[in-house]
């Protein structure tokens, strides 16, 4: 390729690409008024508003040419912990380390000499769910993609530049590549502005990318097309991808071909994890057995079946994000919670970190659960 | 000898039609050409039915419930006849109707919730007033229509005393999509036509706003028109299903036929190119190459550039959409072999 290197590895150590470990984020939405009077006050009134716990307590690991596909509805957490992982949030407790740096530290210049805060922005890109909003109107697709090399790579010059883009561009399909670098964002479909979106992210080889539902507003016929293009660059570049999607077919799709893992979310924990098959065939935790349940199968009968039959969720509505239910907090939808999941928040069972893990009593077999009665007056049966 | 010439003439419907669209075409024209944005469709709608619309964006589908309306917007011109049957009295040739008369049927004979729940509030405004001020321009009585409104919120598992005093943005995506249902059948209309009732919506939303819609199609007496890109949510909903490819349909019938027994290459491809938790990852594969500019339709058939088993007469002869079995026509030369050179497993277990 070009004749810069482009591709010194930082850091060689035997550490993950990315470890989070009990990241806990919290928002405040407080008023003016609020944040003007002294907290002493505050509490005494109880006026301050209760943080919304976006992601509570949450623990994972990413590994080289590794891919996690993080699953859930709007409110769950998903794109905040997406967010923290890559250093565009700071978490309120716990740690991110970049193999083996907590990014913090490293942007406090506290680990200067082994790794600057430019190597770990530079190894952690996003791409985004709009392309329109990340893609600059007015700009032509070669400058755009050459704004990252001149900022990471001065020293790459001119031609070297453009040979990058255009062989980037070629090895993604996006041909003729001179045609497309004079083109605006205007002149591309949708499917071509995701492309250049994911080249610009890939340009800078990054070790992992966040994914946040790039294919979610892509017409369904495309999605697999910009899967299977993350997951060719992927041999190429040996990118890890943190890939977050309310879809759980996309995920399985994602997370089956790259032979990488599922985690589930809901109000801000990981509920499971496990890999695309273990997640798709095996779901152990009953929230992921309804997003299974609820996924519209292909075959009209089955999807038929699917519409009409009873819900097996005991209440429609999500819970609200700043009143999170005590005990487990699936419990107020959950067709098989017991009193005691009322009381206790269950932690993620069933092995290591790589292993299939529920955050379900049920996966105790002699967990008090067993002893416990429904809330329900008796559990119920989610369809599979 | 051609399979086409085993397939016989189309016989007349037999069923009570609502929407007769003959030889609709809409074209823009612009500085690169002509385009043709909707291509000489011929379609009845039956009284009653659920249909389907699926294809990729810029096949037409949304171009094509405009036109059910007459609303293609300037400067596109609309071709062809739109006729409305109404339960009782004449019918009505839509594209013949001026100012008053299109606004009066557009709302109260045939309504349409369009996609992108996001825009179709206006934000300044709260949600009563969005349909106290639909009553009044239809001269219809305000109090007898707020109550069908509460009625028909109810229905939908929206507490009225909740939603009507809110603005758009205080809803949740499931609120407002189901606002919108609400008023569009507000003026009860023969017709509604949702496109793309559950875009942007969470998983479990997007199920339980499926039974609701599900449930409104029993319960209420109308025909629904449900266009989407993505099959899966059309697939269990709808008895008819047409695919659009190209701003034509290029399948058209029963949605058991088409799915099951799919005969048009392109029919075929879209399924296979749907993310599901069925079929085999390694079976779920990507349509190659793109679909066509409408100011340069290929010559022949349309989909003859991306199809696996085109031949040359696909280049130069345009396929008809013909009846291939009882109420299941296709548009395509080669039905069987698309059937057997080109697998789709629907669900685990299934042979084909």
């Amino acid at each position: 390729m070009s004749t810069t290197d482009t591709d010194e590895d930082v850091i060689d150590n035997d550490e993950p690409v990315l470890a989070m470990e009990n990241v806990t984020v919290e928002f405040s939405d407080e008023s003016l008024l609020v944040e003007a009077l002294p907290d002493s006050v505050v509490e005494r009134f109880g006026m301050g508003e209760e943080p919304v716990h976006a992601v509570d307590d949450v623990s994972l690991e990413i590994g080289e040419e590794d891919v996690v596909v993080l699953i859930g509805e709007s409110g769950s957490g998903k794109s905040t912990l997406g967010r923290t992982a890559i250093g565009l949030q700071d978490p309120t407790s716990g740690s991110v380390k970049y193999r083996g740096y907590d990014i913090e530290e490293v942007e406090a210049g506290q680990h200067t000499g082994e790794v600057y805060a430019e190597d770990v922005r530079r190894a952690l890109q996003i791409v985004h769910q709009d392309s329109d909003a990340a893609l600059n109107p007015y700009r032509t697709i070669r400058s755009q993609l050459a704004e990252p090399l001149k900022l990471w790579y001065p020293e790459m010059d001119l031609n070297d530049r453009q040979e990058r883009i255009a062989t980037m561009l070629r090895t993604t399909g996006v041909t003729p590549a001179e045609d497309y670098m004079e083109r605006y964002p205007h002149e591309l479909s949708g499917g071509e502005k995701q492309r250049v979106a994911i080249i610009r992210a890939m340009l800078l080889e990054p070790d992992l990318i966040l994914a946040d539902e790039v294919v979610s507003a892509l017409d369904v016929s495309l999605r697999i097309e910009i899967m299977d293009l993350l997951l060719d660059l992927q041999e190429m570049f040996g990118t890890s991808y943190l890939f977050v999607s309310h879809n759980l077919t996309n995920a399985r799709y994602m997370a089956d071909k790259a032979d990488g893992r599922i985690a589930v979310m809901y109000l801000g924990r990981i509920v499971e994890v496990g890999s695309a098959e273990e997640i798709i065939n095996d779901p152990k935790h009953p929230y992921t057995q309804i997003l299974k349940w609820a996924s519209l199968p292909l075959d009209p009968d089955d999807a038929r079946k699917t519409i009409t039959e009873e819900s097996p969720m005991m209440s429609q509505e999500a819970p609200d994000p700043r009143d999170i239910p005590s005990g487990c907090r699936f419990h107020t939808t959950c067709p098989k919670a017991h009193e005691v999941c009322t009381e206790v928040d269950p932690d993620l069972i069933g092995g290591e970190e790589r292993e299939h893990r529920a955050a379900c009593f049920r996966e105790d077999s002699t967990h008090e659960y067993w002893d416990s009665e429904s809330i329900h007056g008796g559990d119920r049966d989610i369809p599979l | 000898m051609s399979e086409s010439e085993f397939v016989t003439e189309r016989p007349e419907a037999e069923r009570d039609t609502v929407l007769e669209v003959r030889d609709a075409t809409v074209t823009y024209d612009m500085s690169r050409g002509q385009a043709r944005v909707l291509n000489e469709i011929d379609l009845d709608i039956y009284r009653g039915e659920t249909l389907g619309i699926v294809g990729e964006s810029g096949s037409g589908k949304s171009m094509f419930a405009s036109t059910l309306m007459d609303a293609v917007e300037e400067p596109g011109l609309l071709q062809g006849s739109i006729t409305y049957y109404p339960e009782e009295g004449d019918p009505i040739d839509i594209t013949q109707l001026e100012g008053g008369d299109t606004k009066r049927l557009r709302w109260e004979e045939i309504a349409l919730v369009s996609q992108g729940a996001m825009s179709a509030f206006n934000p300044t405004k709260p949600i009563r007033t969005h349909f106290e001020e639909t009553l009044s321009a239809h001269n219809a009585d305000r109090d007898e229509g707020m109550e069908r409104a509460r009625d028909i919120m109810r229905d939908l598992n929206l507490d009225p005393d909740n939603i009507l005093p809110e603005y758009q943005h205080e809803l949740s995506g499931g609120q407002r999509q189901r606002a919108l249902v609400s008023l569009g059948l507000l003026l009860e209309p023969e017709v509604l036509i949702l496109d793309e009732p559950t875009a942007a919506l969470d998983l479990l939303m997007q199920r339980s706003i499926l039974r609701l819609l599900y449930d409104i199609k029993e319960d209420y007496d109308i025909t629904l028109i449900v266009i989407s890109h993505d099959l899966p949510v059309v697939s269990g909903f709808v008895d008819r299903l047409g695919v659009m490819y190209s701003f034509e349909f290029v399948e058209l019938g029963e949605t058991r036929d088409v799915m099951h027994e799919g005969a048009h290459p392109y029919t075929r491809a879209l399924m296979r190119s749907t993310p599901n938790l069925a079929m085999d990852v390694d079976d779920i594969t990507t349509i190659e190459g793109s679909s066509p500019d409408p100011i340069n339709i290929p010559s022949g058939c349309s989909y003859h550039p991306r199809c696996p088993i085109a031949d040359d007469r696909c280049t130069i002869e345009d396929p008809e959409l013909i009846e291939l079995e009882d109420e299941h026509d296709v548009a395509c030369f080669y039905p069987d072999r698309a059937r057997k050179e080109l697998p789709v497993k629907l669900s685990q277990g299934d042979s084909e």
